[in-house]
């Protein structure tokens, strides 16, 4: 079966091809980070209507890269939340009209279960169950996830996710916008050990995660200093450092809790390096296997959207013909 | 010798679509259509009256030789919901598209009701301005409406300006009713008279779409965009939404 995948839940245009035979035949994206820089954030409606503008040629950029022809298309998946539902709307219009031009089935992916399963493609696949645990820009979860479809939300954010964490604190330190590359970069240079920032919500049992204090301890530190370079690149170090092992101990309690040997980190901020070599050596000390997607299907993209919603259409799921998108949709409504 | 055209209108509260068909020998206009007024429904509704108005035309998606969309102004959301349908529908057959604007569909509106030379469409455009059209409207050779149309978002003061300077013409629009206490006053019930056009209707986008494609001005799937007029939608360095990845 091949899938054509679209996401356009946020600030990227995404479009990709998913054969159930060979994988992965195109990928194509559209980034507007220049477009919403300026802004310090995604402004949702010039989101839209670069969507609106963007969308068709990358569709038919993904078929020439595939070398397919519109007809050769079996399926279509789009993103249906959650996420910005103006943004939403492009690509789940789109979708669902091409599919009902084509006389092709469609199916509304929710993107964090695209996230979940982004690893999927990669050629070192993890099995079921597992544990996964999704950071980005607007989620924090520990999900234990049983089978393709049974999500149980374990532990979450109770304030910012991780991703916003890492945008704020950027922009706090004046280092740009998104801020997690850009957190990474600065802390290259610095030193983690200058400062001892606190590991939010490690100190007593839990699941839950909680980052807004870290934020608020890292802008009294920076008020409080000399405001060098320096200092700057130290504090980024201790925070990343800081965010990173509490994920690790997150996930150290999730295992025990779940008795699983598997850990699926994605979304976002799973692109980032310390993030992925610290849980590595945690996983082979611990005789866990930790999975994580290629770095370019971290951030949002069409393949994971493309991959997730092929699983669903070869169940014989699909979408009715009026389609619809949520701005908020728990992971959790996916099981039944 | 017949022309058809599959045409939607989304940019407000009313969804709809029209499938017209037009004979050139005989002049003769035959439409299947659908009109709803559903808030915050039209991504469950517009495919499926796509699909009634062409089973009852009798023709395939793939039969029809071109699409047409209201392009607003209007509603940001409507207008993309408009767009993209249509933008896919396209793709998939290598279909031309004619962009068609929802004040002039109004003003044919009107015109169908009360034949008047000269139609000027007032709509909200919120945030304390209105969308204005100035219209013209003639029948030409053919027994088809020349019209010619000049659009502008305005402060109603600017809008009070430009249209207190006019004389003899049908008003419609709600922006009317919501600043009566501005333009009552340049309303009678003679020469200014105030007409009732709620919303535009696929139906004369079907027929705007008929009389742009007729003259060549077709897009396609890739150039065809929405029209938005406020293009100032947000200030540098303020987060107005957080990002979701």
């Amino acid at each position: 079966m091949i899938v054509l995948g679209i996401e356009t839940s946020c600030d990227e245009t995404g479009v990709a091809i998913y054969d159930t035979d060979k994988g992965l035949l195109a990928d194509v994206l559209y980034s507007q980070i220049d477009l919403h820089s300026q802004y310090g954030g995604v402004v949702p409606e010039l989101a839209s209507r670069d969507h609106v503008q963007r969308i068709i040629p990358l569709v038919d950029q993904a078929l020439q890269q595939a070398k397919l022809n519109k007809s050769n298309i079996d399926g279509i998946a789009y993103t249906e939340g959650p996420g910005l539902m103006g943004a939403l709307l492009v690509g789940a219009a789109v979708g669902r009209s091409l599919a009902w031009s084509l006389g092709i089935p469609s199916i509304g992916v929710h993107h964090m279960e695209g996230h979940l399963l982004a690893p999927m493609l990669a050629d070192n696949k993890p099995v079921f169950p597992f544990l996964g645990l999704l950071v980005s820009g607007g989620h924090s979860l520990l999900v234990d996830v049983k089978v393709h479809g049974q999500y149980l939300v374990i532990g979450e954010s109770l304030d910012d996710a991780i991703g916003e964490a890492f945008d704020k604190t950027a922009k706090l330190l004046d280092l740009g916008y998104p801020g997690g590359p850009a957190i990474s970069k600065a802390a290259q240079k610095g030193d983690a050990s200058a400062y001892q920032f606190p590991r939010p919500m490690t100190n007593r049992p839990g699941l839950d995660m909680s980052f807004s204090g870290l934020k608020t301890f890292v802008l009294n530190t920076w008020e409080s200093s000399d405001k060098s370079e320096q200092t700057k690149a130290n504090i980024a170090a201790a925070f990343q450092e800081a965010i990173v092992d509490t994920l690790i101990i997150k996930c150290k309690r999730a295992i025990k809790e779940t008795n699983y040997s598997r850990i699926v980190i994605a979304g976002g901020v799973s692109a980032n390096v310390q993030l992925r070599e610290k849980m590595q050596e945690y996983a082979d000390k611990n005789g866990v296997e930790v999975f994580f997607p290629d770095p370019k299907l971290c951030t949002d993209n069409g393949s994971m959207i493309a991959y997730a919603g092929a699983l669903r259409l070869l169940k014989g799921e699909k979408s009715t013909i009026g389609f619809q998108t949520r701005a908020r949709w728990s992971l959790e409504e996916l099981s039944h | 010798m017949s022309i058809s055209i599959l045409a939607v209108e989304t940019s407000t509260n009313a969804c709809s679509a029209s499938v017209l068909i037009y004979d050139q020998s005989t002049q003769n206009f035959n439409y299947f259509s659908r009109f709803e007024v559903a808030p915050q429904q039209h991504t469950e509704l517009l495919l499926p009256m796509i699909d009634e108005v062409l089973t009852e035309s009798d023709r395939l998606i793939s039969q029809v030789d071109v699409l047409a969309f209201g392009q607003g102004p209007g509603s940001f959301t409507g207008v993309r919901i408009a767009a993209s349908v249509i933008k896919a529908i396209a793709y998939a057959h290598d279909l031309p598209v004619v962009a068609v604007s929802s004040l002039e569909s109004m003003a044919v509106a009107a015109y169908e009701e009360k034949s008047a030379e000269k139609i000027i469409v007032m709509v909200d455009a919120r945030m304390k301005e209105v969308y204005l059209s100035n219209c013209h409207i003639k029948i030409g050779d053919n027994n088809l409406m020349q019209i010619n149309s000049e659009e502008q978002l305005l402060a109603p003061d600017t809008a009070y300006n430009n249209v207190s300077q006019q004389k003899n013409f049908i008003a419609t629009g709600n922006a009317w009713n919501i600043y009566k206490d501005k333009f009552n006053a340049l309303l009678d019930d003679e020469k200014q008279s105030l007409l009732s056009i709620e919303y535009p209707n696929a139906k004369q986008i079907a027929y705007l779409g008929l009389l742009k494609f007729m003259s060549g001005e077709v897009q396609d799937a890739i150039s065809a965009l929405p029209i938005y007029l406020r293009n100032n939608v947000a200030t540098p360095k303020k987060i107005t939404k957080r990002k979701f990845l």
